[in-house]
């Protein structure tokens, strides 16, 4: 427990940093459990064999660093926008990170599936060049944070960026229909049932589920730790 | 290969002797079923290696970032 006492209130915060995290450590767990029932207790495809159940893997982190993370960039970014709230900012800044492990993860998940599959690990095909795209609009998100000092104008301009990488989302979910390429179409984010047996369905949907916690979880201690990067900053000012 | 012959026994007559099919497609599978490898394992490919390689991968990149973040909170800590 630790006090901090901020100069621009004379009132003194109390907040909790603990070392290591319960909730991460629960979200862990349960990543764990899932990938332990893909693993061993669920089948594998007929046809492309063990590699299919990287699909637990990849497609969770997609949804994890392309939608959910590009969703809370861009809300929480426009909220700043209006009411200029520098939680609204820690929130997007550490969805945008967490977001960013997510989607690298994606990526090279993707690449060893597709060296699997396809017989090479990168083609620049609609679908894997538009998430690539998406990989740099959020490093540059990342980046851009990091090089301004100002921390209105770096919560200001980084917003503008976190609603533009939201427009690309939708357009990278349509890229598989709207172009012909090597990616297959979405099995379970698509109108009607999913194409997938029902213990596949019920180890992706606690997949999803698994690594939506660990998302959640990682920008939980990554908001309490810019939380306390802030005021610390905010200390040295005074 | 000669799946057809033609006799020249009967040149007076030309007559055609053709050679059974069926009699030619046996030898022609005796000598298929000499060189022919061993029937393949049916069923999926075996890609564990790539399962494998993309589970440790994806292990090591959350376990890398959950480091980085525990070596902030304890930085953040020690100062405090």
């Amino acid at each position: 427990m630790t006090s901090v006492s901020m100069p621009e209130t004379g009132t003194s915060v109390r907040r909790t940093m603990p070392a290591l995290d319960w909730v991460l450590v629960l979200a862990l767990l349960a990543v764990g459990g899932a990938v332990v029932r893909a693993l061993v207790f669920t089948p594998a495809d007929a046809m492309l064999g063990a590699v299919q159940r990287l699909l637990y893997v990849h497609v969770p982190s997609a949804i994890q660093g392309m939608y959910v993370a590009c969703t809370i960039m861009a809300v929480c970014g426009g909220l700043y926008l209006w009411i200029k709230d520098e939680r609204l900012d820690r929130i997007a800044e550490s969805a945008a990170e967490v977001g960013f492990v997510f989607l690298s993860v994606v990526l090279v998940t993707g690449a060893i599936w597709g060296k699997s599959s396809w017989g090479t690990a990168w083609a620049w095909e609609p679908r894997l060049t538009s998430a690539l795209f998406l990989w740099f609009v959020v490093l540059s998100y990342l980046v851009l944070r990091d090089a301004i000092e100002n921390r209105e104008a770096r919560a200001r301009l980084s917003a503008v960026l976190g609603v533009l990488a939201l427009l690309l989302v939708p357009f990278i979910h349509m890229t598989v229909y709207l172009f012909r390429g090597l990616h297959p179409e979405p099995l379970a984010l698509k109108p009607g049932k999913p194409d997938m047996s029902p213990e596949m369905l019920t180890t992706f949907l606690i997949a999803n589920l698994a690594f939506m916690f660990l998302f959640f979880a990682l920008v939980r201690v990554r908001y309490q730790w810019a939380s306390m990067r802030d005021e610390r900053a905010a200390l040295e000012q005074a | 290969m000669k799946l057809f012959s033609v006799s020249q026994a009967s040149a007076s007559v030309t007559t055609l002797r053709v050679e059974p099919a069926a009699e030619s497609y046996a030898k022609m599978q005796g000598s298929l079923a000499e060189s022919a490898p061993a029937p393949q394992r049916t069923g999926p490919p075996d890609t564990t290696y790539y399962m494998k390689l993309g589970y440790i991968v994806a292990g090591v990149i959350f376990f890398a970032y959950i480091v980085l973040l525990m070596r902030r909170v304890a930085s953040v800590r020690k100062q405090s």
